[in-house]
This record gives C-alpha cells, structure tokens and sequence, in this order.
C-alpha cells in the first residue's frame, strides 16, 4: 500500500508551546491532551491540559468508571500553577508531564490525595508511545478550521502505566489517543459533535475520526491507519444509540479513506464521564470495540450543548 | 400511502407536543413579497396562525398570529380560525384559502387599509408523504406529513394595491411536533414551473442527520435518498443563497440555487427561531422559486450573527 500523496510533516517544535500562534488573540488556545481507555477494567483514564490567553493554565484529570454519573476520580483546575522547560517537562496543578522523544512519546505522573466530593486519591503513572507520525487535520479535504485551531495533531498510541485508586491498585497496557492543538477555539461554533479514537491492542489497526456538525454542515476530520499507512479519512459515518441521560451506550461507524480502504467501527460502552466545558457537555466514554473486523478498544466523546441535553432530559422532557 | 381522508384531520393522541398543522406559500418576487399561510389545531382542538405578507429583513408589511383559539369539530374542509379560512375541497389536489383583516405590520399601523387574500392551490403531482423516504418520518416531527408543488392562482390585496398572481407554490401538513429534540434543519421547496420541482428537509437531531423529500422532474416523483448543501449567511445569521445538490431514488442528481429576496423570523417552541426566505434561483438551470427555510437553536443563531458582526 502506498500513500496517495504526501501529508504533514510536524517537527519536534510541535511538541513544544505554539507561542507566536497561541499566546494572544481571540480564543487563544493551546493544548495537549491523551486518553487512555481500559475497558477490561471499566475504567478510562483521561488527561487534558490547556493554557488560555498566553498564562492562563488550567487541567482535567478524570478517571471515568461505570456509572457515567458517578466518576471515581475528578480533579479540575483552573488558573493551575505552571512550572518548568516549555512542553518538554513541566507541571500544570500537580499533572506532571515530559515529552522524552518528540512527536513519539509522553509520560504522565499525577498524584491527589482525594478527588471532587471525597472520592478515593489517585496515584498514576502512564506512558504513550505514538504508533505512527502525528496527523494534521489540515490534510483532510475539510482542514482544520479556524475556530477549531491555527493546527493540530492527532496520534494514536499504545499505553502501558499504573494507577492506584483507593485500595485498588491497576497496571494496564493498551491503546489510546494523544492530540496537541494550537491557535484559537472557538466552542460556540459547535453545534454537536462525535470525536472517535479507537485502535488494536498492538497498534497496527487505528483510526481517528471526527464528525462536526457546524452552522448546518457536516465537517469530517481524521485519519485512518493500516498496512503502515495513514490515510486521511474522506467519508464517515457515524450512528450512536443513546439512553435516556443521552449517554452514548454504543456507536456504529463507517469509515473510508482517500486510499479507498473501508474500515468498520462498533463499540459499546466500558466506562466513562460526562465533563462539561462552558456551555458544552463532552460525553468522554471508553468503550470496547471490534476495528477493522478485530477486538480493539476505542474511546468516543460526544459534545452536546448542555441546554440541549436538559430540554431532551429534563423533568418536563 | 396517502389516502384522500389525509387531506383531512387526524386523530391526534393528547400530549405535550400534539398538533397538526398545515402551511402554503406564495411567492412574488417582482413584488419583492412573500405570502406565508400557516394554521394549526392541537389535541383538544384549539387551533390558531400565522399569516404574514413580508418583504426583506422580516418587514412585515402584514402580519397576524393568533392562538388558542376553540374550533370543536371543524375539519380542513371548511376551515377558520380568527380572519384566516382554507377549504380542502378536492382532497389530495386542489386547497382553496384566504385571509381578510387588518394589516398589522408595522409599528406605527402604516400599512394602512389591511390585508386581503384568496388563492387556489392545485397540486401539480401526487402529494408525497415523508413515510416514502429511506429515512422516514421521525416521530418528532410527526406521525407523517405530506408535501406538494402546486399550481396557484389568486390575488393579494396589500394597502389597497390589488396584486394578481399566477404562478407555482408549496404546501405541506404535518402531526405531532416536538420541536425540542430538533438541533438544526433545512427545509427548501423549489418550482420550476408545473413541471420540475422538488421538497427537501435535512433534519439535525439527536447527533443525526436525515434526509426526507421528493424531486418531480420528467414527470416522474421519486424521494430523496442524498443532498448536499451550502448555504451563506448575512451578519444577522439570516440565509442569503443556497446551493444544493439532490440525489433521489430514480438515480437523478438535481441541482438548485437560490438568492434570498423576501425574509420572515419567528421563534417556535422555547429554544427555536425560524428563518424563512423567499427566493428566486434555479433547478437544472431554470428559473425557479424557491421557499429556504432554515431553523436553529436561538442562542446559536445569535452567536453566529454575534461572530459576523465582531463581537464575542
């Protein structure tokens, strides 16, 4: 299999801070993010970290579990403390995290004693090794909007780490996502969304895609990765079956990429939060999925307006 | 598959969101006007509408909506609610309708010596029913509705000037409506004459798209299966054109332009605002009349027109 044509190249800068691009301006944003899902455990381990503004930092560290409403760790900050050497290793509110081998590896350390509303401590340890070069949205036929980001990279990756919760101690191996996004957002431009990351335990077989409905439109983003080749994604389709909370409790997905190659998506529902950013809530489920025809694992966001959400769900509804 | 009694009202089950509501356009683009008859009846039979006779930017040059209001037993076949009747006499095919009151469109009651209406609605093929199309119709937006081009003649009398009319137009009904679950949509009907015409709704809902419609073209009516479109917007998030590209189950692509002459806003429901445009355009290249109707959360609609205007 051979690529049709050439695609982003990032370099190791783009580990690093974005600063002419994300420090100033409406919006301005930059930020890292990795998910690591672990659906044998009903567990999903979610990472994300952002500064706004040029100083302002601020992180989410989440471990999702089996009852949506109920996480078994959350810990988010605002106006968080940053310390350190740009993106390479630095802290922002205790989530230490190094970039040892650029656009390939992160590692993460974060420690709490007690989480929101008396939940357990959390200690974790993880490490993500990208399995193939990081993606850039602008090589889909839809690129990377404006609002979305100036760029941004999307990686999938094996993950191997440790995590104590309480008295429960789990080491997992698996497969996860990582992105890094620089430039300005814009959430008010998103009217739904379904943000889909799902691999094969060794890495062979990933894919990463996004749907985005925008001012009426659909928007497409992702990548498919098979063969050794990574494809940008030029169709997909995406249906989720709901519950009552609106909680994604499984996903069919199809997806082609400019290469031709179908893959297949079916997943259902492992563990999981919903976390709400501004007038936004993400419904960030790990899931256990079948790729390609293969047992794989995937972790699924869907965005939804919260307003929305309550008028389906609320009393009256 | 439709039945004459269709035509007629429906046993509608009681509840929140039970209505049945029917809708007809005209649109004068020489008179840079667009007439928009809208009528409804709930559960326990309380019906009201929606007349507006408006030119661009919602400048309602008429206008009257009324709510509530008891009807009993009346049917589609001799309708009336508060200065509005409609007559479904040949059903299926043929709906006569009219509107007499005050114009009520401006603040300072300018539009002077009121408003009056008759027109004759002749369908120019088979109405086609939204249980045809591969999506079906969602339970949201009804139990099934109907739509149909049609031939329209009639007369609009606006400020003492009489407009004549003989032209094309649209006319739809519809059951139970919960507008709460929509997201966003697109509703477009468009006449290139008697001959070639089409109706198109793209629903966002639930995380979903569906697709739901018919293209009339070569005398041959077959449902929408794909579209695609593109629509551009002024700094009030009101549409301004749409390109649109229909696939429908005969294997035929069509395709459609239109330009925003005419332009009516009104809320529905406690999140929606409905943009509605009257346009000329094009389908395969003929002139064309075009209904662009697109609904949105309101709080997105003024985010978006917040943004084009620069401001957050």
């Amino acid at each position: 299999m051979t690529a049709t044509r050439d695609l982003t190249r990032f370099t190791p800068e783009d580990d690093l801070l974005h600063d002419e691009i994300s420090r100033s301006g409406p919006h301005a944003r930059e930020s890292l993010l990795i998910t690591a899902p672990i659906p044998e455990e009903q567990l999903l381990v979610f990472l994300y970290l952002w500064r706004e503004g040029g100083d302002r930092w601020g992180r989410f560290v989440f471990v999702g579990g089996p009852e949506m409403d109920t996480p078994l760790f959350v810990s988010h900050a605002d106006d968080a403390p940053f310390s350190g050497q740009d993106l390479r290793d630095f802290t922002v509110g205790g989530l230490h995290w190094r970039q040892p081998e650029p656009l390939r590896v992160a590692e993460v350390d974060f420690a709490s004693e007690a989480g929101t509303g008396g939940a357990p401590g959390l200690v974790l340890s993880l490490r993500f090794e990208g399995s193939h070069e990081p993606f850039s949205w602008h090589d889909n036929a839809d690129g990377c909007p404006d609002w979305v980001a100036h760029n941004r990279y999307e990686q999938s990756g094996l993950t191997r780490g440790v995590l104590t919760l309480g008295e429960r101690r789990v080491e997992f191996t698996g497969a996860g996502h990582r992105d890094h996004s620089w430039g300005s957002r814009n959430w008010d431009m998103l009217q739904h969304w379904k943000w889909m990351n799902a691999a094969t335990p060794d890495g062979s077989v990933s894919l990463h895609a996004m749907i985005m409905s925008v001012k009426g439109e659909t928007l497409v983003n992702g990548y498919l990765n098979r063969d050794g080749l990574v494809s940008p994604i030029a169709s997909a389709h995406a249906s989720a079956t709901l519950d009552e909370r609106m909680y994604h409790r499984a996903l069919s997905g199809r997806f082609t990429d400019e290469a031709g190659r179908e893959m297949t998506l079916e997943c259902e529902y492992a563990a999981g939060w919903s976390m709400p950013i501004q007038h936004l809530l993400l419904n960030e489920i790990g899931m256990t999925a079948t790729l390609d025809g293969r047992p794989a694992v995937a972790h699924v966001e869907l965005g939804w307006p919260a307003d929305y959400v309550r008028a389906l769900t609320g009393p009256a509804a | 598959m439709l039945e004459p009694k269709d035509d007629l009202r429906h046993r509608l089950a009681p509840g929140p969101h039970a209505r049945e509501s029917l809708f007809y356009n005209v649109l004068l683009p020489d008179e840079e006007l667009m007439i928009f008859v809208y009528t409804w009846v709930d559960a326990e039979s309380r019906a009201g509408h929606l007349f507006a006779v408006v030119g661009d930017n919602d400048e309602r040059l008429a206008f009257s909506a009324v709510d509530g209001v008891p009807v009993g037993d009346r049917d589609f076949d001799d309708w009336a609610v508060g200065g509005m009747w409609l007559r479904h006499s040949d059903l299926l095919r043929t709906a006569s309708l009219g509107f007499s009151g005050p114009a009520g469109g401006s603040a300072d009651g300018s539009a002077g010596a009121g408003v009056s209406l008759h027109a004759t609605f002749t369908g120019t093929h088979e109405a086609f029913d939204y249980a045809r199309n591969e999506d079906g119709c969602p339970a949201f937006i009804a139990d099934n509705r109907f739509e149909q081009s049609a031939h329209v003649t009639g007369e609009l009398v606006l400020g003492g000037r009489r407009i004549p009319f003989d032209t094309t137009g649209h006319r739809d009904p519809w059951g139970t409506r919960d507008w709460d679950t929509l997201q966003d949509w697109k509703w477009v009907s468009g006449q290139a004459g008697d001959g070639l015409s089409l109706n198109v709704m793209q629903l966002h809902a639930r995380g979903e798209t569906t697709r739901h419609g018919y293209v009339y073209r070569d005398g041959a009516l077959a449902a929408v299966v794909d579209v695609r479109t593109s629509a551009e917007y002024d700094e009030n998030w009101w549409q301004t054109g749409l390109r649109m590209t229909v696939r429908d189950a005969a294997g035929r692509q069509t395709e459609l332009t239109a330009r925003r002459y005419a332009l009516l806003r009104f809320d529905a429901g406690g999140r929606l605002t409905l943009h509605e445009a009257g346009c000329t355009g094009t389908i395969e290249g003929q002139p064309a009349l075009v209904h662009f109707e697109a609904g949105w959360d309101r709080s997105y609609a003024e985010a978006q027109a917040c943004r084009s205007n620069g401001r957050t």
